[in-house]
């Protein structure tokens, strides 16, 4: 089985919004399974069960976005300047290009994603649950 | 000079004749063998044309609704008539235009844009292509006899089950299930096709990026429409043999539906939309004669957009009474999705901006779809809103955004793309006078449609009404939408016009009329059957622009492939994320089999509609005998076990596991298949939460624990030969394939008997309770699939034991055994779910 985290992997790009996938799923059952069997009563450090659990789930989410991105950047640091090397013919200087490619669409969902967990996770400090 | 200058100003020398056998292993079939074509260009074009037939019909049936809508108290259509109309016209539409024709699109253009002679599995194009024709026209033909579908293109049950007991609905379910099986086909062929046919050095990061969104499309295909077909399936053993699924005084649930329905219905959208943006991505810098801005940025937010959209489903039941924080969510994924679109106008406008724009047909399409696209992208935000869409939900101000974003987003891309690719399909150029003409009534005529339903939604006019009462003040502007509907008809008449006029009197095209810079232009006009002379090694985005001499090379047959030795019709396989030439593969040549299989799979589903159950049954058994001959005629072998291609390279002719094509699409069938398999374990959850008791209270039958164990064993057994498979063939012992392959039938059959054996012995009556069903469902459905295994099983069996001195059969059991693999995976879980659940639950 290929590494997904390595540098030529294609699914090295798609690691941030799968990450988002399974998180976004993961608040969505959570909180209709709590709404419909009645267990949204139930409290967590103090917290409402759902919030507390939507606040930690969007934390681990967006440290393992921010994580990614960091891999990210650190591969497309060195290479930052050989986007014009996308022309070339010789395969050496491609490759670069290539990996620029591979870790700045990475870096770039990476960012994306933060986004979009933000934007998802902070409805459960302002509104109801059910 | 620049050398999108250069290449203007470079007029390559007319082509030489192609070597005689490679011009003749690709030409079509004379006559009534043209059906038996597989090739992309003569099945690409035929796609294109029907699916733009299905445009013109869904079309009809618009024209109808606004003329009975102009005015109240219309009288072109009685309610039931309504109903059907609107129905199948927001099918036609979804179904059998939008989605096909993007399909279509990517089978004609994407092997001359990625360099390939055709894509992987032509058989297979061309069998989607024909289900596509047959099934389509069957869905649509019910609407001649007045039993069209008429629950509205989403199918809410109760109203499509209960409510609608006659057969219309069937026409639904049966004939779009059956297309929507064809457009899985096709996501193989161009998901293998982009990863492993490309020419050599488009590396992913060279990728066209029209490829770059088809392939997001394709997938997004693969994910979003197996839940439907799982739903489809489930309501139509509803309305035949009554299980209750969505029965809520059973147990079922109508909003079970809804969320697999729109689990598909929210990324179908943008799988309309996606390769609509590709063409837009692809066209746009050829009329503005600079690369697009910002590649990985695009390549990002497509991507981006295929995996945001599938959290958008739930915003179209904002209203269906879901938990608070649940519908914030899905609110908050909507807005997200609008980060990625927004990055695509901003790389358009910045492309536009940096560029010389040349006003041509094709760019007008261009910037009408920039203006419409972002004005219904904007009430889509506002939709997003939940406040707001509680206040707009069901309101005509929906169906201004639906259409703003559907035919701003994808026909007028769709329109540009006919227009810019006519002089590659025809060998003759646009009107220009006349396309001016078409694209301004339509641009206006589209506008004063749907501008006033935005209105008229605000003012609380519901949709799906057949009519309203001339006191609510709606009178004006429903007349005005009307006469834009006359305006938008006479506009698409014009352009139709124009496209069928250009095609066959129109000047002829020079090399490359447009001066742009992808792959696809490097061929001659029109595009000859063997796409190009010569497979060419290509450096950047823009293979044309960086290089103005390549077309003239392809030509003279300097790249790789410049001839067929062997009188075979082949193309290139090449790594998936450098594209370095890795195999020669063997295309299949024109056979009759897809179009034979395309009928018995037609008459399959059209006689269940009648319920004629024993026919539908012998016209499958049929369909299946034409694809095991299909199977039988696959994995040709080459004279030779590695040949020259050229330019000092020598490749294999045949690969077999993660190298090969083959492998890919197993694997590629069996994710999607997973999601269908997702959505049954979904459902069976979804009535779970909202049953007090779990079983249900009153129904005491259990399923035994001993027999459930039994049965898992013997289908965990059977696992284990198919995991042998793949070894025993790396050695060619067919004798041990077929032991191995009698085995695992052997301890399959026992195991699918048993587990037939522990859902009759638990008394479960599948027709009392959405719970009984659905454990009915979870055991059937991976015997189906062991069902299915095991015939592909027998069909190794007899391949490896005659052992055909043509064809080989190593594929067609590392396939079995991957697909028997997840089928004993599907039924382990299943068990495990069905027996533990109710007591953890």
């Amino acid at each position: 089985m290929a590494n997904p985290l390595a540098a030529d992997n294609p699914i090295s790009i798609v690691l941030a919004p799968i990450v988002w996938s399974v998180y976004f799923l993961f608040v969505y059952v959570l909180n209709s399974v709590a709404c419909t069997k009645g267990f949204v009563g139930l409290t967590l450090f103090g917290f409402g069960i759902v919030p507390a659990t939507v606040v930690i789930a969007t934390l681990v989410t967006l440290a393992i976005m921010v994580w990614l991105a960091g891999l990210a950047w650190s591969r497309f640091a060195p290479v930052r300047d050989t986007d014009d090397h996308v022309h070339s013919a010789d395969p050496e200087l491609a490759r670069l290009a290539r990996r620029r490619f591979m870790a700045l669409a990475g870096l770039l969902q990476a960012g994306l994603h933060i986004l979009a967990t933000l934007y998802v996770g902070l409805p459960a400090l302002l509104v109801p649950e059910c | 000079m620049t050398s999108v200058e250069e290449a203007r100003a470079y007029e390559p020398p007319p082509p030489p004749p192609s070597p005689p056998k490679l011009a003749s292993v690709w030409a079509q079939p004379k006559g009534w063998r043209q059906l038996t074509e597989v090739n992309n260009t003569f099945i690409g074009v035929l796609y294109v044309g029907t699916g733009l037939m299905f445009l013109v019909l869904g079309g009809i049936l618009a024209l109808m609704i606004r003329w009975h809508l102009a005015q109240p108290g219309g009288t072109l259509l009685t309610a039931e008539q309504y109903n059907q109309v609107f129905t199948l016209h927001g099918t036609t539409m979804m179904f059998l235009f939008a989605v096909p024709i993007m399909e279509a699109s990517s089978v004609w253009l994407m092997p001359l844009q990625l360099g390939a002679r055709d894509l992987p599995f032509p058989r297979v194009s061309a069998y989607g292509f024909w289900c596509y024709l047959f099934g389509g026209l069957m869905a649509y033909s019910s609407i001649f006899f007045w039993v069209a579908p008429d629950s509205g293109w989403f199918l809410y049950p109760p109203l499509s089950t209960e409510y609608s007991p006659g057969i219309n609905n069937d026409f639904w379910l049966l004939g779009i299930g059956f297309i929507e099986i064809s457009a899985i086909a096709q996501v193989v062929e161009v998901v293998v096709g982009i990863m492993k046919t490309r020419a050599v050095g488009m590396s992913l990061d060279r990728l066209p990026i029209y490829s770059w969104y088809v392939l997001v499309t394709a997938l997004m295909i693969g994910f979003a429409f197996p839940p439907l077909i799982l739903g489809d399936i489930l309501m139509e053993i509803e309305r035949a043999v009554d299980w209750p699924f969505f029965d809520a005084a059973r147990g079922g649930d109508p909003i079970l539906w809804q969320h697999l329905f729109w689990f598909f219905g929210h990324p179908e959208v943008y799988i309309i939309f996606l390769p609509a943006a590709g063409l837009v991505s692809t066209i746009l810098p050829t009329f503005v004669q600079r690369p697009l801005v910002g590649y990985t940025w695009v390549v990002l937010a497509a991507v981006a957009t295929g995996f945001l959209s599938f959290g958008l489903w739930v915003h179209h039941m904002f209203t269906t009474g879901l938990p608070h924080l649940s519908l914030s969510f899905f609110s908050a994924a909507s807005m997200a999705v609008a980060i990625p679109s927004g990055i695509q106008v901003f790389c358009w406008i910045a492309t536009i901006w940096t560029g010389r724009p040349i006003l041509k047909v094709p760019f007008l399409y261009v910037l009408g779809f920039l203006f419409i696209f972002v004005a219904g992208g904007l009430t889509g935000v506002m939709v997003a809103a939940v406040p707001f869409d509680w206040q707009a939900h069901d309101s005509y101000f929906v169906v201004a955004h639906l259409h703003y974003v559907l035919i701003g987003g994808m026909v007028f891309p769709l329109f540009a793309a006919l227009v810019y690719y006519l002089p590659l399909a025809s060998g003759r150029m646009p009107n220009e006078t006349l396309g001016r003409w078409g694209f301004w009534l339509t641009f206006i005529g589209f506008n004063v449609t749907f501008f006033p339903m935005h209105i008229l939604g605000l003012k609380g006019m519901p949709r799906r009404v057949y009519d309203y009462p001339a006191e609510m003040g709606w009178n004006e502007l429903n007349l005005i939408a009307s006469l834009g509907a006359a305006m938008l008809a006479v506009g698409i008449v014009v352009f139709f016009t124009d496209l069928c006029w250009s095609w066959f009197r129109g000047p002829k095209a020079k090399r490359n009329p447009w001066n742009a810079g992808t792959l696809e232009w490097a061929t001659a006009l029109p595009s000859p059957d063997t796409g190009f002379r010569s497979i060419p090694e290509i450096t950047g985005h823009y293979p044309i622009w960086d290089d103005p001499t390549l077309p003239e090379k392809i030509d003279r047959g300097r790249f790789y492939m410049p001839d067929s030795p062997h009188g075979d019709r082949e193309t290139l396989r090449t790594g998936t994320v450098d594209a370095r030439p890795e195999q020669i593969l063997v295309l299949p040549k024109p056979t009759w089999l897809p179009l034979l299989a395309a009928v018995a799979t037609t008459v399959c589903f059209g006689v269940a509609i009648f319920k004629l159950y024993w026919t539908s049954l012998a016209a499958g058994l049929v369909g299946l005998a034409f694809i095991l001959i299909w199977m039988w005629r696959s994995e040709v072998r080459s004279p030779d076990e590695a040949r020259d291609i050229g330019l000092g390279v020598r490749v294999p002719t045949y690969s077999v596991g993660p190298r090969s094509h083959a492998w890919w699409a197993m694997v590629l069938l069996v994710v999607m298949d997973s999601t269908a398999y997702g959505g049954l374990v979904f459902a069976y959850l979804f009535i779970w939460t909202v049953s007090e008791s779990w079983p249900p209270a009153g129904i005491e039958a259990t399923l035994d624990g001993g027999l459930a164990l039994v049965t898992a064993a013997l289908i965990l057994a059977s696992s284990l030969p198919a995991a042998f498979l793949g070894n025993a063939d790396r050695h060619r012992r067919r004798h041990l394939i077929a032991l191995l392959l009698a085995a695992m039938l052997a301890l399959g059959i026992a195991g699918g008997w048993m587990s037939l054996a522990l859902l009759w012995d638990s008394g479960l009556d599948p027709k009392r309770h959405a719970y009984t069903a659905l454990v009915w469902m979870m055991v059937l459905f991976p015997l189906v699939h062991l069902g299915i295994g095991a015939v592909m099983a027998a069909f190794t069996l007899v391949k490896a034991w005659v052992d055909p001195p043509r064809y080989r059969w190593s594929h067609a059991a590392r396939n079995t055994g991957l697909w028997w693999q997840w089928s004993v995976a599907q039924m382990l879980f299943s068990l495990a779910v069905i027996v533990f659940y109710p007591d953890l639950a």
